[in-house]
């Protein structure tokens, strides 16, 4: 049996997930893109109650393919914008102390 | 005849009201005259989530007790193994000695402050070390060298059973070297956590493969005993010969949740883990089965669990989400508390100088700061807060404001320009420390001092650095983390302020830079909450969370959507706190997550039902 099952939902605030929640399976969200919308990501334990917090929070099940695909692609627009941040005569440190180094590629586990 | 008072020296009594509270006795019988019932308060078990280790992995040995247990090598996500040892001290993780050298699928014995880790690979070992409760020192190696096996006992009186390399083989150790003791009767190529109780009275129950056989040891020769309900191998175990516990573990293909308890007759299967998993850590405590701890392993990443038997209810910590902010926002400042909160500036554009006050549902817009706030600081409460510098998408600035509940009102300046600072305190007596002065470029070391109407210059830390973030009273503060420019160097070391001098503190589990993550009204109970911790396998988003108490940080439960440059409340305490907004990959946040932490509640009394 797999260890998570992953999908996406739209973080809706208070109440989207709750302690109890927290206490009764793993959650860790990412964030994501689906070629139009940012979009959040969601790594969940594969247990009754984790099934039941997606489908609850309306969430559309993905395979770990397909979520990991969504957060690449939101690496891949954060990367670009990166690389197109420019100011003229600005030297790569000075760069990364105003914006903050390259984004790398985030590993949904 | 003897008397139930006689028996268990509780007097059976006739009360208008039940007890509770610490009145309550586990197995008091008494007479309820208002609901006409015989009542008694009864033990029952249940798991609850602990804190998480600092480093997740699997195949890692275990000992100590549910309060003070040690976490041992072990053999990390990525292909690479640790010699990192984490010590729990009943709330959190913080980081132990390191083995001399790296193991995993190896075997423990011992408590946190005497413990012994032996064997381990591939390639098998034959090593032996003691622990002291600070470092790890060589010790007289096994006779067979071996791997996935199992430990049980004292650090002077220890067991290693079977594994691959001796499979049917057990080893004593003496406080020094190891003998041959007696051979089990089914011998197991991995027995890893199987082993429980001590060298004189051990009992061995699952193993490879698939294994329900059970065996006890009383020091010369292993005997059969009662089957496991479900075989399984690589689980977690406490307990003793006649009363134990055994959980998780692996069956044909999958993890296991499964939790069977030793009553010295039986096994009975009770509630199960929350989370499968084998090839996990737990304790060597000869107790029974009213306690135990879990944790780590293929399928618990960094997850903890404890077992207990008791009349109480206990409650684990945890963050759920609270009410979205009305924009996504990173680079900006908190104050306040979790139900009074108050978050101002950031570096999202259109956001720079927005306020926003949360009543513990709900944010809800307010005033204007009176200067764009980007990677200011803050400090106070949600009616009383002070802004320290920050600037426009970021830079850095002298000026400082005040919150009245209502509106902004420009302060005298700061001795100097920053941004990216440490703030704490209060509006009659703040400080501000560390940050970045753009121009001239430079990490800043300086602090000062908050009276209400302007700011004077204070000692020097001990290191410059941005992205610091400070917790606790102009009089009594810390701060920690931080990174420093252009070198990049990023700190993990907290620095105490005694209201007029730094001095070098612990330093966190997670080295990384903070921005505003940090919360805390006292010094003694300081969160460390998300940040940047690119510089190491957390990332630069992290969800790892930790809390220091001015001698040791240990870990505690990890948000849900890591994020660098969000912020706290500010005046948050060591049972509740507040993160918001915040940057995750390339995407600012509007989220919310709020922290309670443990509860513990009488359980209530349960009727006798003579029918």
């Amino acid at each position: 049996m797999a260890l998570f099952i992953y999908g996406t939902a739209t973080n809706t605030g208070k109440g989207f997930f709750t302690h109890e929640d927290r206490r009764n399976f793993f959650l860790r969200g990412y964030s994501g893109h689906d070629g139009s919308n940012p979009i959040d990501v969601w790594v969940v334990g594969n247990n009754e109650k984790g099934a039941l917090w997606l489908a609850e929070a309306s969430g559309t099940e993905k395979t770990k393919v397909e979520a990991q695909a969504l957060v690449k692609a939101a690496d891949d627009i954060a990367r670009t914008a990166w690389d197109n941040n420019d100011v003229d005569g600005e030297s790569a440190d000075e760069k990364v102390a105003r914006i903050g180094s390259k984004p790398g590629f985030i590993s949904i586990p | 005849m003897s008397t139930y008072e006689n028996l268990k020296g509780l007097k059976v009594k006739y009360l208008s009201a039940d007890t509770s509270g610490d009145r309550a006795q586990e197995g008091e019988l008494f007479y309820n005259s208002s609901d006409f019932k015989l009542k008694s308060h009864i033990a029952v078990g249940a798991w609850s989530a602990g804190s998480i280790l600092t480093t997740a992995r699997t195949a890692t040995a275990g000992a100590g007790t549910q309060t003070a247990a040690l976490a041992i090598g072990g053999y990390l996500p990525a292909p690479s193994t640790t010699a990192l040892t984490e010590e729990y001290n009943g709330v959190g993780w913080s980081t132990g000695g390191s083995l001399n050298v790296v193991s995993y699928s190896h075997g423990a014995a011992g408590t946190q402050t005497a413990g012994l880790e032996f064997a381990g690979g591939p390639p098998n070992k034959a090593t032996t070390e003691e622990y002291d409760g600070s470092s790890w020192t060589e010790s007289g190696d096994l006779a067979n060298a071996r791997r996935d096996t199992c430990g049980t006992g004292t650090q002077t009186a220890a067991l290693c059973i079977g594994g691959t390399g001796d499979t049917d083989a057990t080893e004593e150790y003496g406080g020094d070297s190891w003998t041959a003791g007696g051979n089990l009767n089914t011998a197991r190529p991995k027995s890893g956590g199987s082993g429980l109780g001590l060298q004189t009275a051990a009992l061995l129950a699952g193993g490879s493969s698939y294994q329900a056989n059970v065996e006890a040891y009383n020091g010369t020769s292993w005997t059969e005993g009662a089957n496991l309900n479900t075989g399984r191998e690589a689980v977690g175990s406490s307990g003793n010969q006649g009363s134990a516990l055994i959980f998780g573990g692996y069956v044909p293909g999958a993890a296991s949740a499964l939790v069977e308890s030793w009553d010295g007759t039986t096994w009975s299967e009770i509630q199960n883990l929350t989370t499968a998993r084998y090839e996990l850590g737990s304790g060597v405590d000869s107790t029974g089965n009213t306690t135990a701890i879990g944790f780590a392993g293929t399928g618990g990443a960094a997850l903890t669990e404890e077992w207990n038997v008791s009349t109480n209810s206990i409650t684990a910590g945890a963050w759920a989400s609270g009410g979205n902010l009305p924009a996504v926002n990173n680079g900006l400042a908190g104050a306040g508390t979790q139900t009074a909160a108050l978050a101002f500036g950031s570096r999202t554009p259109g956001q720079t100088q927005k306020t926003n006050e949360y009543n513990g549902s709900s944010w809800t817009a307010s005033n204007d700061i009176n200067y764009a706030a980007g990677n200011s600081a803050g400090l106070g409460t949600q009616t009383a807060a002070v802004s320290i510098g920050g600037g426009d998408g970021g830079a850095s600035n002298n000026a400082s404001s005040s919150y009245n509940g209502t509106s902004w009102t420009s302060n005298n300046t700061l001795n100097g320009a920053r941004s990216l600072a440490g703030g704490a305190g209060t509006d009659a007596a703040g400080l501000a420390n560390g940050g970045f002065a753009n121009p001239p470029g430079a990490v800043l070391n300086t602090s000062e001092h908050w009276d209400s109407t302007s700011w004077t210059t204070s000692n020097n830390m001990n290191t410059a650095r941005m992205g610091c973030s400070s917790a606790g009273t102009q009089a009594n503060a810390v701060t920690f983390g931080g990174i420093d420019y252009p070198a990049g160097t990023f700190y993990a070391n907290a620095e105490d302020y005694n209201g007029s001098t730094w001095t070098n503190g612990s330093s966190m589990n997670a080295v990384r830079n903070m921005y505003n993550g940090g919360d805390g009204v006292a010094a003694s109970a300081a969160w460390a909450i998300g940040g940047d911790a690119s510089s190491n396998p957390l990332g630069s988003d992290t969800t790892f969370v930790e809390l220091y108490n001015e001698t040791v940080w240990v870990t505690q439960p990890p948000l849900a959507t890591g994020r660098r440059s969000g912020a706290t409340s500010k005046h948050g305490t060591s049972s509740a706190t507040l993160f918001f907004g915040g940057r995750n990959g390339n995407s600012d946040k509007n989220l919310t997550e709020e922290f309670t932490g443990e509860t513990v509640a009488t359980g209530s009394a349960k009727s006798i039902d003579f029918d």
